[in-house]
Order: structure tokens, then C-alpha cells, then sequence
């Protein structure tokens, strides 16, 4: 008797842990695709589309997907952002690159205007080298590392706070001389402040609305 | 009367069950989504479900005779699972709240029947795992994905026909398929995988033999969906693409019979030979 009584306390406890609300925080309504300019300095983009087998993992409004070209200068960016509040739409660039055929990874770390690490990924696709950029990001921070991103995410959520969104941001150009990096890394550094100044705009909007 | 008294006997087992409705009333739908869905992972449910209802009502009276003996140790067993639910729910992470529902299912058989009773209950249990997300099989279907691919173009040059893969695209001859997770064999190889373990569980034969049996059902599941992939490769290459969407269907469920009729062919070479009478007098 004394064991089944501890069970049935131990399933309610469950119950209401799971359940207890621990503060009103609302998830944010921004669509990524009105957050990301088309024109972001001189580059300017087209949408690009993908096969109808992504949005069986991710929400059509959760994904950008754009090209950007810079005016003298004949080497694209593919710019990609998962934009989301579910943790399990965010998944390792890595991941979907193997899937389309790219191969001989090399990561390595980089810091984006001195500050932000993210990850330097070097690959190769029908035999042409690729660079890419890529990293996680939630509110003011970046992450290189998809375990620690993901811990933070857990740690948002389990106590209930959603402001805003988390997002993958990946870059990639297909590498051919030493100017192309720089300008995935001054792309890449744009897109990092969009985003960062508009998480910090969220935060900021949610604390005043509180108050 | 009579059933006020059943009741009384049974009012804890009602009382876990109306918690356990309660705890995974939200994660339910996506369970049951999985087991309804012909092309999810999980569609074998069903029949993993009446087989642990046969294992139940045949062994209803070894069950019930069983020797009582509760052990504290269920409780930490118990806490774990509270653990993985909380965790699971408020962290948004569904594989951590499915896989709660059977350490909680433990932990209650243990801390209040005994080590005896779980240890019966341990097939069961461990079925379960193919009717949950308890594994993220995001992660197993792309290696499949891009295994299927590779081995499927090579299959295709080899029989004289050009075609590489780039990733999981396929290109043969000039047309280009994407393997897709659906079509990574995972599905077909998790319903082998059981069928396997029911065959071993039914028939008379050294343990080891039943074990090959069903380690034998992994190649085979991937084997064959890699032939599926070759025909379809092959089919698209001679009529075009407009119907090759049917036909894939269709020669998955072929592939599929033909898969489940080598694992019973195997399964009838590996039981012992039943006892012919007229040898034994």
C-alpha cells in the first residue's frame, strides 16, 4: 500500500512540475523573411526555392533562402536561416550539406568582427572547393557549438522563456581566390548584426510591455 | 457487489492508469499520428500492439501466480522517469517524454510487484520502442540515405546504365531522384526488425540461431530497398517520370512481401525439426 501511495505521489509531482508556468513570456511573431533586408549594403538578392521534402522538417515561414550578389563581384552567397521556436527544426548545417553531395569537411573556428565564433566549414562539390559559414544563434548570442546552443534552448524553455526565436545561419560561396572569404565574412557579419539587434529589440520590447 | 470488490481490488491500477491518460494527454496525438500513418516510421505499431496484448492474455496466469516483491530500488527508477517527463515536456523534447512512458511502466512494476513480474513484463517494455520516438531518426536516415544512394547508383553503372549520386540525389541516365528519408529503408528495416522478433519468440530453435535471425533482418531490410531503388531507377530510365510515383509505391509493398517471404523462408530452414512420432516409438 505504502509504495503505490509514493507511485501515485511521484506521477502527480510529474504532473505538476510539468505544468507549473513560470513566467508570461510570448514567443515572437517575426517571420524571417521580413527580418532579413533583400538589399543589405550594396548586395542585393533573389529568393531561391528548395525541394518540398525540407518542409516536412521545418515550417515554409521558418526558412530563408536567398542569393545575394555584391555589384563587381561574380561570386554568390547562399544565404539560409532556420528562424524558430522549435528546438527540433534546428539541425547541423553539416547534416544537410552531406545530403547534397558536398564532402572533405574541414571546421575550424573564426570570430566574426572580433567578437562572435562561429564555424569556418571548407568543403568540396564536384570537385570545387566551398567555404562556408555557418553558426546558431538565440538572442544576443552566438553559438559555434550546436550541444551548447542546444542546452540553452532546453534551459529557455524549461522555464518557460520564449522571446524570440533560434536560429541556424549558414553562408556559402564556392571558393576560388583569397578575396571570396572576405567577403563571406563581411557578409556573414551583416547578417549577425540584423539579427542580434533585432533579438535585443525583442527583449526590450517585452521588458517595457511587462512593466 | 461484485464489482464494487473488483473495484476495490483494482483502484490503484485505475488510479495509474487515469494519471498516466493525464501525463501524455498532449504528446498522445503525436503518438497516434505515428502509429496511423502508413509512411511514418512508426506504422507497425499496431501490430506490436496486439502482440503485447497475446503475450499478456496467454501468460495471464503465470503473471498472476507470480511471487509478489516489492523493491525500493522501482522508486529511483520512478524518479527517473519524472525526470525524463519534466525534462521532456518543458524542454519541448519528445524522445525524452516517450521514453518516459515505459521507465515510468518499470518503475511502478518494480516498486510495487517486484523484480520477478518486470523481468516477465522486460519483452513487452522493450517493444514498445518501436511504437514511441523514443530514437531520433533523423539521425539514422540520412547515413541510410546516402548509403542507399551510393549503393544504388553503383548497382545501376554496373549494369551498364550511367549514374552517380551526389549526396542523396541520384542521377541515372538524364533523370535525378532524391532519396528522401522515407525512402532510406528505415521503415521497412524497423518492420523486419520485429517481425524477426516475433518469428524468433514462436518458433523452437537454439538461442544463437535466433539471433542471427534477427540480426540477419537488418542487411536484408537495406538490401532490399536498394533494390527497390534500382527498379525504380530502371523504370523511370524506360517509361519517364509521370506514374513513377505510383510505381514506387507499389513495388515498395512488392519489395516489402518479397523481404518478408525470404525472412520466413529462413526462419522455416533455422526451427528445429518437430519430433516425427513414428522415429520417437
Amino acid at each position: 500500500m505504502k509504495f503505490k501511495i509514493i507511485t501515485v505521489c511521484l506521477l502527480l509531482a510529474a504532473l505538476i512540475f510539468s505544468n507549473i508556468r513560470l513566467n508570461d513570456h510570448k514567443k515572437s511573431d517575426i517571420l524571417i523573411n521580413d527580418l532579413i533586408p533583400k538589399q543589405i549594403k550594396n548586395w542585393s538578392s533573389k529568393e531561391l526555392t528548395t525541394c518540398d521534402a525540407t518542409f516536412s522538417m521545418i515550417g515554409r515561414e521558418e526558412l530563408l533562402l536567398r542569393l545575394y550578389k555584391q555589384k563587381g563581384y561574380n561570386n554568390p552567397i547562399t544565404l539560409g536561416i532556420v528562424y524558430t521556436n522549435k528546438r527540433d527544426h534546428i539541425h547541423n548545417p553539416e547534416n544537410c550539406y552531406l545530403g547534397q553531395g558536398f564532402d572533405n569537411f574541414k571546421k575550424s573556428q573564426i570570430l566574426l568582427d572580433n567578437k562572435y565564433p562561429v564555424n569556418l566549414l571548407k568543403s568540396k562539390r564536384n570537385r570545387k572547393d566551398h567555404y562556408t559559414i555557418f553558426w546558431y544563434t538565440e538572442k544576443n548570442k552566438t553559438f559555434p557549438d550546436k550541444a551548447a546552443f542546444m542546452r540553452k534552448i532546453i534551459k529557455n524553455k524549461f522555464f518557460d522563456d520564449q522571446t524570440g526565436g533560434f536560429a541556424v545561419v549558414t553562408l556559402t560561396l564556392r571558393y576560388e581566390k583569397a578575396e571570396d572569404l572576405e567577403k563571406l565574412k563581411d557578409l556573414s557579419s551583416e547578417v549577425n548584426t540584423i539579427l542580434l539587434k533585432t533579438e535585443k529589440e525583442n527583449v526590450l520590447n517585452e521588458n517595457i510591455n511587462r512593466k | 457487489m461484485n464489482n464494487l470488490i473488483k473495484v476495490k481490488n483494482h483502484i490503484f491500477l485505475i488510479i495509474f492508469f487515469l494519471l498516466f491518460c493525464l501525463l501524455y494527454k498532449d504528446v498522445f496525438s503525436v503518438w497516434y499520428g505515428g502509429w496511423v500513418d502508413t509512411d511514418s516510421f512508426y506504422a507497425a505499431s499496431v501490430f506490436v500492439f496486439i502482440f503485447i496484448g497475446y503475450f499478456i492474455k496467454t501468460n495471464m496466469e503465470e503473471i498472476i501466480n507470480i511471487e509478489k516483491q516489492p523493491n525500493n530500488a522501482g522508486i529511483a527508477v520512478i524518479i527517473f522517469g519524472l525526470i525524463l517527463y519534466v525534462v521532456g515536456t518543458r524542454g519541448d523534447i519528445i524522445n525524452a517524454t516517450s521514453l518516459s512512458l515505459p521507465v515510468f511502466i518499470a518503475g511502478i512494476i518494480l516498486t510495487n510487484y517486484g523484480f520477478k513480474l518486470l523481468k516477465f513484463f522486460m519483452i513487452p517494455l522493450l517493444l514498445l520502442f518501436f511504437t514511441l520516438p523514443v530514437v531520433p531518426m533523423d539521425r539514422i536516415t540520412l547515413p541510410l540515405q546516402l548509403m542507399s544512394a551510393n549503393l544504388s547508383s553503383r548497382i545501376i553503372s554496373f549494369l551498364g546504365v550511367p549514374s552517380m549520386n551526389e549526396g542523396n540525389v541520384m542521377m541515372v541516365g538524364n533523370y535525378q531522384f532524391s532519396i528522401v528519408p522515407g525512402c532510406s529503408g528505415l521503415k521497412s528495416l524497423t518492420t523486419l526488425f520485429f517481425a524477426s522478433i516475433l518469428y524468433g519468440h514462436f518458433i523452437q530453435a537454439a538461442k544463437i540461431k535466433k539471433i542471427l535471425l534477427v540480426a540477419f533482418s537488418i542487411p536484408l531490410a537495406l538490401l532490399m530497398n536498394t533494390l527497390r531503388i534500382v527498379v525504380v531507377g530502371f523504370y523511370a530510365l524506360y517509361n519517364g517520370t509521370q506514374h513513377v510515383e505510383k510505381f514506387h509505391d507499389n513495388a515498395g509493398i512488392v519489395i516489402f512481401i518479397l523481404s518478408l517471404g525470404i525472412l520466413t523462408l529462413i526462419t522455416n530452414l533455422i526451427k528445429d525439426k518437430e519430433a516425427n512420432f513414428e522415429d520417437e516409438v
